[in-house]
């Protein structure tokens, strides 16, 4: 829940919900279950004119955002699909967009950021490799050099909507540390194998790559600038990913609370029974520190804070954590219907499984935490 | 008002003041010291920032305060995080003083605020008591109408600090007649009372500032009661709201490290030295282990701002506070259990000369005092979730009718 927003930006979460409830919601994504896009073009072009992915791009590439804070902005709509299990490549394109307006080139800029900021280009972000890393900035690719450019060899996975992408902002390793390239669809030796999904509004695929040509004006970032440009493009991600978590989580968690105010055992409403009530306030408790850990990341990862690499994984770590915790109860106090496929909970919990491990699990964050402390002490 | 300094000007005076006249805290030391060289101490440092212009920083200018927001509040905690408070006068700070804002008489505002920003006056709180302490409407003390006073008889317990206080507030029984939570007024009660006998207890952890006490036919006067007569419960909601606040926050006067809005996020390193004492600092569990403390803490801290923040706008009601409250009830508690781990057999014995402190976080009580996580629980439910209460027979009927606790929980 957004607490204290401003009024051009309660007018743009009050346009992106009525979108999202007219063309979004469980049943919509029911439908696509077996669509290989896993989403609605024309819901997506809608989003388009809203601003959905102009967030992080400058004006003079048509972009922009409400509150001229783009990730607290992207968080809101993130948190806003997330409550109707929108699908779509929502967060992989914004990523993207926010990567290429940050580092690349003019020309970089000018050829993709329009496209990318009216939704008429997808964009991607492949970064890990099979093991499903995305801390480190070398992925399970490997660039060899080649002329101005590098030639791509090797396989990079857990990529989202890499059927539909027009565009791939991939990471891979060089002698000299990794470098961020930018590779059209259709690319030669580029090829994709899609994954089955535990999120069944979510396409995840692996992306091959072999002898793919890049050429010198699509080389994005180099070395340690292109490490901590991967850096802050995760960051971004965790904190849209928690943003969407946030939105599933409360759903699920007051369709149970409305649930165990109606369903009656032994003469009175579940919801009567303390065992129950205790667990419900508890969710409702943690979910509380999920919306404030997300809302303190996308403020310090928007101004660049030094503590935006912590408040981002403390976020994650958090948010990924409680919400599958939070989802697993609202089934049980569902009891029986709660284990049924047409019941939509499962839907939400899909996704709030699926979201707690992509981009790394709440354990590895935490770990993570630890390095920080240990390279800030160096 | 356009004397106020600006935020950056208030972090001056406050910086300045604090590091001429206010001790550092020394690492190790307890967060209270209830003995006469502790509590000598707090008064001399709270009498110090009130010398300093820089005590009671959202409390009105008319009760003594600097009547200043929540931001230079913000900016005075974050610059104290580093000296001793005076911790003593938590509950007259954390609980006292907002319930006189909300409900006391200007008489009593006027009287009684000064004292408690000038080091004065260090106040306790007369709720729980041998029947019961979640059950609190359920109370048994009485205050019967003598004249033009009130008579207070009964005994209170669990009581923080009551052997050195000057003031406590008091819950009392006015109507037994009426159903529980109509019949109970808020009283200000003076520790020096003939009438009131105070024995300290000890707890788990070997302090001795927990008390109870006997009253015994205490002389109050009309004047001396926060609210209306039989409206005591409204107050002591508005009590229970600051008191489940002020506990989310971490009690403190003062701040803590990780709350700076200047530094950003501060990890606190004592559980990762104490890994690399141990030796375990690179085993992969020990350092999931320690990132989740610092989950939990820097969580705690941004929920207690974000709810805070929610409840004085209005987005929030007060018994928000609940979350704040179970939040450091289940934080505590997880802390405690990571603390072990991390300091193994370390924990539960070690050398006389070194202080233990992660074994015996295992035997303080995050969920107990202020209320316990149950009935956070319970309020976080029925009062946020709308969840319906479980039947029980003692709202409706006139308190003399319902069944309770009549002899204390000890022999
Ligand atoms: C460190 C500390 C400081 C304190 N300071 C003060 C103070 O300064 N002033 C003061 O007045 N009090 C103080 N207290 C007392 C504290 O408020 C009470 O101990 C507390 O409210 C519980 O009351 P009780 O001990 O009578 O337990 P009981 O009320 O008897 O409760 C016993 C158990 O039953 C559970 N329970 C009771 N009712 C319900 C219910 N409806 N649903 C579910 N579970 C329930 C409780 O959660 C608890 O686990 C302090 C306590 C501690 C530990």
């Amino acid at each position: 829940m957004e607490l204290g927003l401003s009024d051009t930006q309660e007018m743009f979460l009050d346009a992106t919900s009525k979108l999202l409830d007219e063309r979004s919601g469980p049943g919509r994504l029911r439908e696509l279950i077996d669509d290989p896009a896993g989403f609605d073009r024309t819901t997506w072009d809608q989003g388009g004119q809203l601003g959905w992915y102009a967030m992080f791009v400058p004006e003079k590439y048509g972009g922009g955002s409400v509150s001229g804070a783009a990730v607290p902005d992207a968080a809101m709509v993130a948190e806003a699909m997330g409550s109707r299990l929108h699908t779509g490549p929502f967060l992989a394109t914004n990523v993207v967009a926010f990567a290429l307006a940050e580092a690349a080139r003019a020309d970089l800029q000018e050829r993709f950021l329009p496209g990318l900021a009216d939704g008429s280009l997808i964009g991607t972000w492949a970064v890990a490799g099979r093991d499903g890393d995305w801390s480190k900035s070398s992925g399970g690719l490997v660039a060899h050099p080649d002329g101005d450019g590098y030639r791509l060899e090797g396989t990079t996975s857990y990529v989202h909507d890499a059927t539909t992408a027009d565009l791939f902002l991939v990471t891979a390793r060089t002698p000299e540390g990794p470098v961020q390239l930018v590779v059209p669809a259709g690319a030669p030796g580029l090829t994709i194998t899609p994954l089955d999904s535990l999120d069944l509004g979510r396409r995840l695929a692996e992306v091959h790559f072999s002898q793919t040509p890049v050429a010198g004006p699509d080389v994005v970032g180099e070395g340690e600038e292109a490490a901590r440009a991967v850096e802050r493009q995760l960051q971004v991600a965790l904190v849209l990913q928690c943003a969407e978590t946030n939105g599933v989580t409360q759903t699920a968690l007051d369709m149970t609370v409305g649930y165990a105010k109606e369903r009656v055992a032994f003469g009175r409403p579940i919801g009567s029974y303390q065992a129950l009530k205790h667990r419900l306030a508890d969710h409702l408790m943690w979910l509380e520190g999920s919306f404030a850990a997300t809302a303190y990341a996308a403020t310090s990862v928007q101004e660049g804070r030094p503590d935006a690499a912590v408040a981002a994984r403390i976020a994650k770590s958090h948010v990924g954590r409680w919400s599958t915790h939070t989802l697993h109860d609202c089934i049980q106090i569902h009891g029986g219907i709660g284990m049924t496929w047409e019941y939509d909970l499962h839907l939400y919990f899909r996704r709030a499984i699926s979201n707690e491990v992509l981009y790394g699990a709440p354990y590895d964050h935490m770990r993570h935490l630890v390095d920080l402390v240990e390279e800030n002490e160096r | 008002m356009s004397d106020q300094p600006t935020i950056e000007e208030f972090r001056g005076k406050v910086r300045s003041w604090l590091s001429t006249h206010v001790p550092l805290k020394t690492p190790g030391e307890p967060f209270l010291q209830w003995d006469d060289e502790g509590v000598a101490r707090s008064r001399r440092i709270q009498r110090s920032l009130w010398e300093g212009g820089i005590a009671g920083v959202t409390v009105p200018v008319a009760y003594g305060g600097l009547g200043l927001g929540p931001d230079h509040d913000r900016v005075f905690r974050e610059e104290a995080a580093d000296y001793r408070m005076p911790e003593e006068f938590g509950n007259a700070f954390n609980v006292v003083l907002p319930t006189l804002l909300a409900h006391g008489s200007e008489e009593l505002k006027k009287h009684f605020i000064p004292r408690i920003l000038n080091g004065d006056h260090i106040w306790c709180q007369f709720l729980s008591e041998p029947s019961g302490g979640s059950d609190l409407a359920g109370l048994l003390t009485r205050a019967e109408r003598d004249g033009d006073t009130w008579r207070l008889n009964g005994a209170k317990i669990w009581t923080t600090g009551g052997n050195y206080s000057d003031y406590a507030i008091c819950l009392a029984r006015t109507n037994p007649e009426a159903p529980k939570h109509a019949g109970l007024t808020m009283f200000i009660v003076p520790m020096s009372d003939p009438g009131i006998t105070v024995v300290p207890l000890e707890l788990t952890d070997g302090s001795r500032d927990f008390c109870q006490e006997y009253i015994d036919d205490v002389v109050i006067p009309l004047d001396h009661v926060i609210g209306d007569v039989n409206d005591g419960w409204r107050v002591a909601t508005t009590l229970m709201v600051n008191e489940r606040t002020a506990v989310g926050r971490g009690w403190s006067l003062g701040g803590s490290k990780g709350q700076s809005e200047d530094r950003g996020i501060a990890l606190d390193t004592a559980l990762l030295e104490l890994a690399r004492r141990n030796g375990r600092s690179g085993d992969s569990y020990i350092r999931s282990l320690i990132g989740e403390s610092w989950v939990l803490t820097v969580v705690q801290d941004q929920t207690v701002r974000r709810v805070s923040d929610a409840m004085r706008n209005g987005h929030m009601p007060g018994h928000a506070a609940a979350l704040l409250k179970s939040m450091s009830g289940a934080t505590g508690r997880r802390q405690g259990e990571i603390g072990l781990d991390v300091a193994g057999p370390g924990a539960v014995a070690w050398p006389p000369e070194e202080r233990n402190r992660w074994g015996i976080g295992r035997l303080s009580s995050h969920g107990i005092g202020g209320g316990t996580t149950e009935m956070q629980r319970n309020a976080i439910a029925e009062r946020l979730l709308g969840l319906p209460r479980e039947p029980s027979p003692d709202r409706e009927l006139p308190f003399s009718q319902i069944r309770k606790n009549t002899s204390p929980n000890r022999k």
